[in-house]
């Protein structure tokens, strides 16, 4: 193992974990596994999901919920949640949003003097934002591609304003962070976007070079982080269609391309956005409550029934699809976390949600994870 | 046909569609610079005899399509890196030098292979490594590179 390029072949087909490992074999590989061109050749290939962020959020009261837990996503095997990812930062966070390895967060409040941090995780480095305090009201979305540019990031704020008094008439108006322009580099974008909804789920999915926001009307909001251009793109089906009230996520699979995930008295759907202009999406999958319970009759039990009796929005949902990513689904089956894998229509038990807090079944804050030893200049 | 002369002087006759694809041997075909005999300096006889072993038998199923038939080369080319761990180390080289892209993807997957869920210390006795940390930059090193999410 003498020479160093076919060293740098040999690890580069290596996961980040084992990785971070082998640094401790010797002071060459070492030196090799910090190599900062080798880190960035890193950057270029995918990684795998490794699991999902869960916050939960009161459902009144206006405080954080500092827990941040973390929720393994693997089909094989069963790992335990973690809860102290996030305890090499100098203070509580709440998550925003995440983004090829990079995590975008806030200060919990009340704070007295509240930030905006970028952090990694996987090398525990991280970076305050300077120049804005971040708000509760805004929507956040992270974007952070690799594969055009190693270190430079942006963090888009979205902000909902009034054009007068009247409600009906607000529009979104957008602020971009980007680290390559240094210092207080908030800059007001001139794009607004009229549109009324509030942005729930799935904040700041990134996919497409563009960050997508679930909104409460059926329609996604989407911003083209290069261009600076907003967009609503239509839902696949209208929820109004059914009898009993359906809950959808969104999430990014297939290489960057928008899925949109609805669970109905129908059954289970999956949706991939073809055309982004025309709201045209292609039915990727499809699955009966039935089928599902019969492909996992130990999980699931009188689906049709339970997902049927949903008929006021103010009721919970017997299942509750929370975020998605590269073909694996977490979701809420009652009070138990369930892993779902649309290739093979398998369902695997996670966790209890008694384990995550409680109160983790009104909107909680669901990111997916792919970890990436991106640095950040602290 | 040509003919390939290792370092300590044993030759080689392969066919030119084999030739080929050593990349390497191909382009001092292309330029000219082949003459009678083409010297590969930094490989021994025992190596360039696997590496003109492999290639034959990938450009032989190259002709054939079936999925079965690429079935078969899997399970050949598993084989054909089962040796002793100095030899497949020199097939890498060799490899290398010669430039032959699917067999440096081969072998070094199996050495990745190798790697993957072994503890520092087995590692460092495969492929007989010294440890040069002190146990305190070890320690720090380890406690840096803590994978969070275990």
């Amino acid at each position: 193992m003498q020479n160093d390029d076919i060293c740098m072949d040999v690890f580069s087909r290596l996961p980040i974990e084992t990785l971070l490992g082998l640094k401790r074999v010797c002071k060459r590989w070492h030196g090799i596994l910090s190599d900062r061109s080798f880190v960035q050749g890193l950057l270029q290939r995918p990684e795998p999901l490794v699991g999902f962020f869960f916050q939960e959020r009161y459902q009144w009261a206006g405080e954080d919920i500092r827990t941040i837990s973390f929720i393994p996503a693997r089909m094989e095997d069963t790992q335990p949640i973690k809860q102290t990812i996030f305890s090499f930062l100098p203070e509580d966070v709440v998550v925003l949003g995440s983004c090829n390895g990079l995590v975008c967060c806030r200060s919990v409040f009340p704070s007295p003097s509240p930030y905006i941090i970028v952090c990694n995780p996987s090398n525990k480095q991280w970076t305050r934002l300077q120049g804005t305090r971040p708000d509760k009201e805004s929507s956040y979305g992270l974007a952070f591609n690799p594969s055009q540019s190693d270190t430079n990031f942006k963090v888009v704020r979205v902000s909902q304003a009034r054009t007068d008094m009247d409600d009906d008439d607000s529009y979104l108006s957008f602020e971009i962070y980007s680290s390559q322009a240094g210092a207080g580099a908030w800059k007001k974008s001139k794009e607004v976007c009229q549109c009324n909804d509030n942005l729930v789920k799935n904040k700041g999915v990134f996919a497409g070079g563009k960050l997508q926001w679930l909104t409460d009307r059926d329609r996604i909001l989407s911003f083209d982080v290069e261009n600076e251009l907003s967009w609503l793109i239509s839902s696949p089906f209208p929820t109004s269609h059914f009898t009993a009230i359906p809950e959808m996520c969104i999430g990014e699979s297939s290489g960057g391309r928008l899925h949109y995930i609805m669970i109905s008295e129908d059954g289970l759907h999956v949706w991939a956005l073809e055309d982004y202009y025309d709201s045209n999406w292609s039915l990727v999958h499809t699955a009966t409550l039935e089928a599902l319970e019969e492909e996992n009759s130990q999980l699931l039990r009188n689906t049709r029934e339970r997902v049927s009796q949903r008929v006021s929005i103010d009721s919970l949902p017997w299942m509750d699809p929370l975020a998605f990513k590269d073909g694996l689904l977490l979701m809420r089956v009652s009070t138990k976390m369930m892993l779902y894998c649309i290739e093979t229509k398998k369902m695997k038990e996670l966790c209890n949600v008694s384990e995550l807090g409680r109160n983790c079944i009104f909107g909680p804050l669901v990111i997916p994870y792919s970890p990436s030893l991106a640095p950040l200049m602290t | 046909m040509i003919t390939l002369r290792s370092s300590d002087g044993e030759t080689f006759d392969i066919d030119e569609a084999v030739a080929v694809e050593l990349q390497t041997i191909k382009h001092m075909m292309e330029d000219g610079c082949a003459g009678s005999q083409i010297p590969v300096p930094n490989v021994t006889g025992k190596i360039l005899a696997k590496v003109i072993e492999y290639c034959k038998k990938h450009v032989e199923s190259g002709k054939a399509e079936e999925q079965a038939a690429s079935d078969d080369l899997k399970g050949w080319d598993a084989d054909f890196v089962k040796v002793d761990q100095a030899t497949l180390f020199d097939i890498i080289l060799a490899a290398n030098y010669l430039d032959i892209k699917a067999l440096l993807d081969l072998t070094c997957q199996t050495v990745a292979e190798m790697i993957k869920g072994k503890t520092p210390e087995e590692i460092r006795r495969i492929f007989c490594i010294k440890n040069d940390f002190t146990p305190e930059e070890e320690e720090e090193v380890r406690r840096e590179n803590q994978w969070a999410f275990e």
